[in-house]
């Protein structure tokens, strides 16, 4: 096996490392016994365990992970019809515009959008009432504006790869328009949407400028958490929790994989 | 050409649409289908009798798919009337047609084995389950697919998802079987095989089928009838024979196999024969019928290349015929095909059957020939 040269391997390991090592540090240092982030104490699980009494972290990860399921959840059902119309209405009147518009947030920085959330939040309240704290619901409103434009990138990509004749197809055999749906267009891009939730559910977990600004008393995300805690010294409970996102994550991302494997296979058959 | 090239006559007893008291089973009114200004079909009418298998042929882009999809119900005609067994199916949606559709690319739910893809059908009409089982049973002996029922679309090869595309459309027992080019995705020796296999299962289920191709061998092979379509509209309808030896436009002679062209003019017309003088060909071209167009009328005669003999030596018939040099040769093996040059310039291809082997070779580049026809070869077209 020539091709297995020694510049190669090399190469290959450096890249890896430069991706991975800073994640492997935090890992392995997240079994830390010491105290000091920077000093190998020996193995031990029990920053892992006081993790797990500290109530203020596990308190803001569960809202981090309640608002990122609502979140992912409402903007695959708004991006899915987004999506629909922006390739199946045809060249509507706007059409332009508004896939523009659909996909502005993109490219806008983040403050800006935190911004002018809390500022829209605050106009509503004088006007309307509502909402009286900010907290669940704000983030929530401005992470499905977030991640609205990744998910119709994703849906509307499928979409446009969609074999038409497979829907006529399930048409000319007797099943009417919303069973159509339901039967054949809604199973085939479901990976899509699958991995959308997904992009969205992370995006929303991961958010600490757009949720800092819309957030009120009493509703810390878990970026938060984890940011404030950072400015009073890096605790090695703090590695630990990353280090179970991590796992968390990756256990999602392989899932998601093989999902989209099994999914492709279908999906070569036409 | 090989031998699955010879055309299959379908074995049709009666000729109903010969016989003038014989009800259509589906009857195309004066339809239209215009895409903003554009005529993709222009009245088009068209009656398909019980148990044909009937055939649109035409270059792509002549409206034939069109016309299929306004059968199914995906496109409305923009005037014209669809009747199905004396029924208005004009307004009809597709999922209330008694009609079922093989499309090109077989649009096989790929979500689902082959078992519920040819269920699907039975099952948005409300088919009992057992019910369901025993028809695509039956479905999937006659395809010859009862091996494969839990397989997906994607572990199929292409002949495989043919049949299962077929069987999923004629589950259903429709009374129009609509085939959009079936046969296009599979390679030439089982695209051959198959012809003749769906041509069996057709007459086997007896269902009424209409068929969409560009290509004219499998138009000849495999229908009863032939509907020649070109820019929206139908130029000529008759059986593969008709269509082949007395086409009606230069267009058909041309576009159905191959054929060579003159151009002259008409200048002896008599009930038993005509005669045309052709620029292109020294000597008169004599038909030994007559054409009833006036004399003096401009013409075409076509003649095609297999109805043409080749002599080494100067025949003693001197009508339709003429001197040439051979310029090309193409072998094909069963048959060769010849270029010859005629003293005027013009280039006339002749087929000839290769009885003995070549080894030896009769005829070779350059050499001067005698190329001659019956006069009941040729066609004389005026358009």
């Amino acid at each position: 096996m020539k091709n297995r040269s020694y510049f190669r391997i090399i190469s290959l390991g450096l890249g890896f490392a430069f991706l991975y090592l800073p994640i492997l540090m935090l890992i392995i240092y997240s079994f830390n016994e010491s105290r000091f982030v920077n000093v190998w104490g020996g193995f031990s699980t029990k920053w892992y365990q006081t993790l797990f009494e500290n109530d203020e972290i596990l308190d803001a990860a569960f809202l981090s992970i309640k608002i990122a399921a609502v979140t992912a959840t409402i903007s695959v059902f708004i991006g899915t019809l987004a999506a629909l119309a922006l390739v199946r209405f045809g060249n509507f009147k706007g059409r332009f515009l508004f896939s523009g518009l659909v996909t502005a947030p993109l490219v806008m920085p983040e403050v800006i959008i935190g911004l002018s959330f809390l500022l829209l939040f605050i106009a509503l309240e004088s006007l309307t009432g509502w909402p009286s704290n900010l907290g669940f619901s704000t983030i929530t409103i401005a992470h499905v504006t977030l991640s609205l434009a990744y998910v119709v990138i994703i849906i509307r990509a499928r979409l446009q790869s969609f074999d038409y004749s497979l829907e006529e197809a399930a048409l000319d055999l007797g099943a009417k328009p919303y069973k159509v749906f339901f039967k054949i267009t809604l199973p085939i891009i479901m990976p899509a949407l699958c991995a959308a939730w997904l992009l969205a559910f992370t995006l929303s977990l991961d958010d600490l400028v757009v949720a800092s600004f819309v957030t009120g008393p009493g509703a810390t995300t878990l970026p938060m958490a984890i940011y404030a805690s950072i400015r009073t010294g890096v605790s090695p409970e703090i590695n630990a929790l990353a280090t179970l996102i991590v796992l968390f994550i990756s256990l999602g991302i392989v899932m998601a994989a093989i999902i989209m494997n099994r999914k492709r296979n279908d999906r070569a058959s036409y | 050409m090989s031998k699955s090239k010879i055309p299959f006559y379908k074995k049709v007893q009666e000729q109903p649409w010969l016989n003038p008291r014989e009800k259509p089973y589906i009857h195309l009114e004066n339809i239209s289908k215009y895409f903003g200004d554009v005529a993709a079909v222009k009245n088009v009418n068209l009656s398909i009798y019980k148990s044909e298998f009937f055939s649109l042929l035409g270059p792509s882009g002549c409206g034939k798919t069109t016309l299929l999809r306004m059968l199914a119900g995906f496109e409305r005609p923009t005037t014209g009337r669809i009747y199905i067994e004396g029924i208005d199916m004009t307004d009809v949606p597709p999922y209330d047609r008694p009609v079922n559709m093989m499309f090109q690319s077989y649009a096989l739910f790929p979500h689902m084995n082959v078992e519920e893809n040819i269920g699907f059908g039975l099952r948005q009409d409300g088919v009992p389950k057992n019910e369901i089982k025993n028809r695509v049973d039956q479905i999937l002996e006659l395809v010859k697919m009862s091996e494969l029922g839990k397989r997906k679309p994607h572990q199929l090869s292409g002949g495989q998802r043919q049949r299962v595309a077929l069987a999923r459309s004629l589950v259903k027992r429709p009374k129009l079987l609509l085939l959009d080019e079936p046969l296009a995705a599979l390679d030439r020796k089982l695209r051959e095989h198959t012809q003749f296999e769906l041509v069996n299962i057709q007459e086997k289920v007896d269902i009424t089928s209409l068929m969409v191709t560009h290509d004219q061998e499998e138009a000849m092979t495999m229908s009863t009838r032939i509907a020649v379509m070109s820019e929206g509209q139908i130029v000529q309808t008759g059986t593969p024979t008709e269509i082949y030896e007395f086409p009606h436009t230069k267009f058909i002679a041309d576009f159905i196999g191959t054929a060579n062209m003159f151009e002259g003019v008409l200048v002896e017309e008599e009930p038993d024969h005509a005669l045309i003088h052709s620029e292109e060909i020294d000597g008169d071209l004599y038909i030994n019928h007559g054409v009833s167009v006036p004399i003096g009328s401009h013409v075409w005669v076509a003649v095609r290349p297999e109805k043409i003999t080749i002599h080494k030596n100067e025949p003693k018939e001197k009508r339709n015929c003429a001197k040439g040099i051979v310029v090309e040769i193409a072998y094909l093996g069963d048959v060769s095909i010849y270029h010859l040059r005629l003293e005027t310039g013009k280039i006339i291809m002749a087929t000839v059957t290769n009885f003995n082997r070549i080894t030896d070779q009769e005829m070779t580049w350059d050499d001067e020939v005698y190329l001659s026809w019956k006069p009941s070869s040729g066609v004389v077209l005026v358009t």
